[in-house]
Order: C-alpha cells, then sequence, then structure tokens
C-alpha cells in the first residue's frame, strides 16, 4: 500500500490550517475564557464546601481536558456538511481514495496542527499557572498514545454521525447535537470523578469518557494497570466506531443526491 | 473498441414539494409530499475508443446526472453500465484512476494552497511518477500556461486560470477517458480557445475519449464529431453534427431579383419560397438539390440583380430542438 498518497491528504489540511492564524489565536483565548471562567465557578462551588476534591486538582483536570480537547475534538460533519451542501463532493468521490481515508488523513493533518498550535501552548500555560506536576515519562508516553486513541475515536463517532447529514443535508444541527452530548459526557464540563457513585457506571458505559477522561487520568498519574484499562477501553470503542462508520457510509452513498449543476 | 457502455440508464430523485406561503411552508414541515423526478430515462449509450462526444441539452436536461453515473459518483436507478470493462459504482476506486472529470462549476483544487500544492497532492493520489510528473507539467504549461500563477494559492485565481488548473488537473495522470462537465462556462474567448487546443491535442496525441457537456456551441462545433442531445432525460439524437444541423436547418439562398414580386418556382427539393424586404429567399434541402443546380435554374428564368447563400446555424439548430425537441 502506497502511504504516500494518504498522508498527502494530512500534509494539505496542515498547511491549510496554518492560513488561518486568527483561528488559532481565538481558540486560545476562548480556551483562555472557559479556565477563567471555570475557575471562579468552582471556586465558588469549593467555597461552599461539599467537594471530596481539591480546587487544584479540579483545575489540573480542566487544563489538560483544554489541551486534550483542542486535539482531538476534531468534527467531520464541518467536512462532510460543506462538501454535501455545495456539491464539492463529487471531487472526493471522483478520486480514487475513499471519502472516509480522505477525511480521516485530512483530520489528521489537522489535529497535528491543533496540537502543535493549540494543546502545546496551552499546556505550557497552564503549567507555568496552575502549577502541576509533569507526569513520569511513561505516564507521558501512555498519555500520548491515549490521546492519538482518543482522536481515532472522535473521528469515528463524529464520521458515523456525519453520515446523517446525507439524509438532512444540514449540518449544524448534527454537528452541534453530537458536540454537545460529547462535551457534557466526556469530562470536558465537569470532572468525571465528582460524579456521585450511582452515576459513574452510566459513564463508564458510555464513549465518552474513553475520549477525555481517559486521557486526562492517564496525564495526571494513573497507575499502569488501570492506564492499560484505559487504552484498553479506547480501542474497544475504536473497533465498534470502525463498523458503525463503515456500515453507516455504505448506506449513505447510495443516498446521494448532489445539488445543483 | 467500445469502452463506455450503458443500457436502460435511468436515475430518479425524490424531491420534496414545498407549499407556497406560511401555511404550505408550516405544512410540508409536518408532512412532505414528495415527487419523483426522472432525471435521466432509459438512456443507451456506446462511445468509442478516442471519440470526443458532445453531450448537449437544455439546463436539467440530465446531463450531469449522467456524468456522475458514468463516473460512479451516482449509483443508476436501473440499468447497466460499463465503463472499462467496470462497473463504475461498484469498482469506484478501481475507475477512477483510469478517468479524469471536470466538474466546471464544482473545483477540486485546494482552496488555500499554492496551485502546485494541489498538483503535488495529485501526483501523489494517481501514483504519477517524478519524471512523468515533470515532463507532463511542462507539457501542459505550453498550452495552459500554468506557470503564470503556479505558485498563487487557488483562492486568488481568476475563473478561467482555476479552469486550466482544472483542466491540466484531469490529465495528469494520462486517463483513459475524461469527462468534462461545462469546461467552458463563464470563459472568455480567449481561454475557451485555450482549452479547446489543450482537449484537441491530449485526444490527438494520446487518443484520450473525451465526452464533453456544454452549453458552448462553438466547443461542441470546434471539438466534437459526434453529438448526443438529451431532453428532460431522454436521449433524442445520437450521431453526426452535420446531420443534426442538415436535419433541422436547410441552407437559404437569398436574392434580389427585378420584378420579384412575380418569382414563382417550384421544384423538387424547395422546401419554401418567402419574400421579405424585397428579397426572395429559397429554403432548398442541399440533399435532394446542390445550390448551383438551384442557381443555374434561376438564372435561366430571372434577372438576378444580386444573391447570397446562408448556411445554418447550428446555434439556431441547437435552440429550436431545446425548444421543440425532435418529432418524427
Amino acid at each position: 500500500m502506497n502511504l504516500r498518497k494518504y498522508f498527502g491528504f494530512s500534509r494539505v489540511s496542515f498547511r491549510e490550517s496554518a492560513v488561518y492564524r486568527v483561528d488559532v489565536l481565538t481558540s486560545l483565548i476562548s480556551s483562555g475564557l472557559f479556565l477563567v471562567l471555570y475557575y471562579f465557578v468552582w471556586s465558588a462551588i469549593a467555597s461552599a464546601g461539599e467537594l471530596n476534591s481539591s480546587l487544584g486538582e479540579i483545575m489540573i483536570y480542566f487544563v489538560i481536558g483544554q489541551v486534550v480537547t483542542n486535539t482531538v475534538f476534531v468534527n467531520v460533519e464541518k467536512f462532510v456538511g460543506e462538501r454535501i451542501r455545495r456539491g464539492t463532493i463529487v471531487n472526493e468521490l471522483k478520486r480514487p481514495i475513499g471519502l472516509f481515508s480522505q477525511a480521516y488523513f485530512d483530520q489528521l493533518g489537522s489535529i497535528v496542527f491543533n496540537f502543535v498550535s493549540k494543546s502545546l501552548p496551552i499546556a505550557l500555560l497552564g503549567f507555568y499557572i496552575v502549577d502541576f506536576a509533569l507526569p513520569s515519562l511513561y505516564n507521558l508516553i501512555i498519555f500520548s498514545l491515549s490521546l492519538f486513541l482518543g482522536f481515532n475515536l472522535v473521528f469515528l463517532f463524529s464520521f458515523s454521525t456525519s453520515m446523517l447529514i446525507f439524509w438532512t443535508k444540514v449540518e449544524w444541527s448534527v454537528r452541534g447535537t453530537r458536540n454537545h452530548i460529547q462535551k457534557i459526557l466526556s469530562g470536558t464540563l465537569f470532572p468525571l470523578f465528582l460524579l456521585p457513585d450511582y452515576l459513574k457506571p452510566f459513564f463508564n458505559l458510555l464513549p465518552f469518557q474513553a475520549m477525555v477522561d481517559g486521557p486526562i487520568r492517564i496525564f495526571m498519574g494513573l497507575g499502569l494497570e488501570q492506564s492499560v484499562m484505559v487504552l484498553l477501553n479506547q480501542i474497544v470503542w475504536c473497533l465498534i466506531f470502525l463498523v458503525v462508520s463503515r456500515l453507516s457510509w455504505r448506506k449513505a452513498k447510495n443516498k446521494l443526491t448532489v445539488q445543483g449543476g | 473498441m467500445t469502452l463506455i457502455k450503458a443500457e436502460n440508464l435511468s436515475k430518479n430523485f425524490r424531491i420534496y414539494q414545498r407549499g407556497d406561503g406560511i401555511k404550505g411552508y408550516l405544512k410540508s414541515f409536518i408532512k412532505r409530499e414528495y415527487e419523483e423526478v426522472e432525471a435521466v430515462q432509459d438512456l443507451d449509450l456506446e462511445i468509442e475508443e478516442g471519440e470526443m462526444i458532445g453531450y448537449i441539452g437544455s439546463n436539467g436536461a440530465g446531463k450531469s446526472t449522467t456524468v456522475k453515473m458514468l463516473t460512479g459518483i451516482l449509483e443508476p436507478s436501473s440499468g447497466k453500465i460499463e465503463v472499462n470493462g467496470r462497473n463504475p459504482h461498484k469498482q469506484r476506486k478501481k475507475n477512477a484512476m483510469d478517468i479524469g472529470v471536470v466538474f466546471g462549476q464544482k473545483t477540486q483544487l485546494w482552496w488555500d494552497l499554492p496551485v502546485r500544492e494541489s498538483f503535488k497532492l495529485l501526483k501523489e493520489i494517481y501514483e504519477v511518477n517524478k519524471e512523468d510528473y515533470e515532463e507532463r507539467i511542462d507539457e501542459f504549461d505550453e498550452v495552459l500556461q500554468l506557470s503564470d500563477f503556479w505558485d498563487q494559492p487557488v483562492r486568488k485565481l481568476s475563473l478561467g486560470q482555476k479552469m486550466r488548473c482544472e483542466l491540466a488537473a484531469a490529465f495528469l495522470h494520462h486517463p483513459k477517458i475524461v469527462y468534462l462537465d461545462e469546461p467552458t462556462i463563464g470563459l472568455d474567448v480567449a481561454v475557451k480557445e485555450r482549452i479547446r487546443d489543450f482537449i484537441k491535442k491530449m485526444n490527438r496525441q494520446e487518443n484520450i475519449t473525451v465526452m464533453l457537456t456544454t452549453h458552448d456551441i462553438g466547443d461542441i462545433e470546434d471539438l466534437c464529431e459526434r453529438v448526443v442531445v438529451l431532453d428532460k432525460g431522454k436521449k433524442i439524437y445520437d450521431g453526426q453534427l452535420d446531420s443534426l444541423v442538415n436535419r433541422f436547418t436547410s441552407r437559404r439562398l437569398i436574392m434580389d431579383i427585378r420584378n420579384g414580386e412575380k418569382f414563382d418556382l417550384e421544384m423538387d427539393g424547395i422546401n419554401e419560397v418567402e419574400r421579405k424586404d424585397g428579397h426572395v429567399e429559397i429554403v432548398f434541402d442541399r440533399e435532394i438539390i446542390s445550390a448551383s443546380d438551384l442557381m443555374r435554374e434561376i438564372l435561366s428564368q430571372y434577372d438576378v440583380l444580386d444573391f447570397q447563400i446562408k448556411e445554418p446555424n447550428i446555434e439556431s439548430v441547437v435552440k429550436k430542438v431545446y425548444n421543440e425537441g425532435l418529432e418524427d
């Protein structure tokens, strides 16, 4: 298999992402605002008592959470939706490479860019401000692995839901729904370790904790055995959504109507 | 060798009807009424290797839909297609290696990147080796002059420049067949000419089969011997361009004749005699009577002061076909 042509899509999307510097800046600002806002919200909660964790621990969770989400939260609905709306999806479909692969390597290029331009600065700044302990080298390696698996999982999930656009023809509703559910359940909006015990099994049965919460826990110093469990959990969910995404694409491609021209 | 073969090809779309006014909108929001539209109906088509065929028809006649089925992008509702021995929808990716496609209104280039980046990726996608690629780009450059804007981002290019790139992209990997869906739409005369020269050159040099949909009759006149005319999803004509033209318009002989009001002539091959602004106009069929025979006959009886022969105009033929269809 000639991999060069696949990575060609990543190279191109990396360079395309790099064209828009303002986008990087606004992402950083919005992450920063998010963290400031959350600092005040959670300080208030902490001062009211009733928290079984320290405020510092919660803030580290949020900072790492921003590092993770800025890399792994890809958006295939945008990729697919734009092309369906304009009808330019015919261009992807006339090429000797599947739409799935084109979308995957395109997103891969943009997450590499996001990691360098968004996640790293947030990590550095967070390290400076919140003052968390750096994880051990092996935690860092496993963390990188879980970050990559997290991207794969979000990609596969988002690709599956993006196939709905072949029916709805508009992307924002599909994208918005997926995004909100994902944010609430993945550990982006509140640390999952704060959940009451009776809710935890429910969250653990869903794929979302494997997207953000898992990698955060590894970064914060999870033991080897539990880290491997997180990775295995991510792999299982990836496999499940690999099947779902392939099946939904098979259904969607026969549904295709190309608008205009 | 037959390269493209379609039998009883049909494609239906289901589109929903939206009601009028607020009430209608609300009603269609709750319950939609669908209508089946037959974009292409029972189309038979055979294209030989090396042919350049013009595929014409009014807006919405089903031209683009046919191209999308032949390229494997859309699945036909019914019927059979074989392109280069393959089913293009089932074997879409394999088929894609052997074809080039330009959708005139949908650029495939990467909008924010320099033209060279798009071509670099296309080179990788179609597995074109380095020497071949460089040779190819130099060759394209001669006719299409790509180097003028090779380093500019695509979004800064003019429509004509973009189309020159699109065309080069479609022919880059030595495809067997190239489908051009409105390649000259919105372009000025000079660019059109350059593009036509390029297509002609590629066809002659590499025997690449070209299927061209267009609204520009000049494209057809310049490039295609054979035309297929589509009307409301049905094929209404398939054959030589010349015979389509002859079938629809006859030649006209326009004369100034002394005492023209008394002109009266009946002969085989004369379809009509009209009098306009003091001229006499004869519509004749050149299959039956030649202009010289007709002229000789008239000169022997009348005093002709001046005359001219008006050749049929393809544009008017096509207009007529679009408006009235072919009825016989």
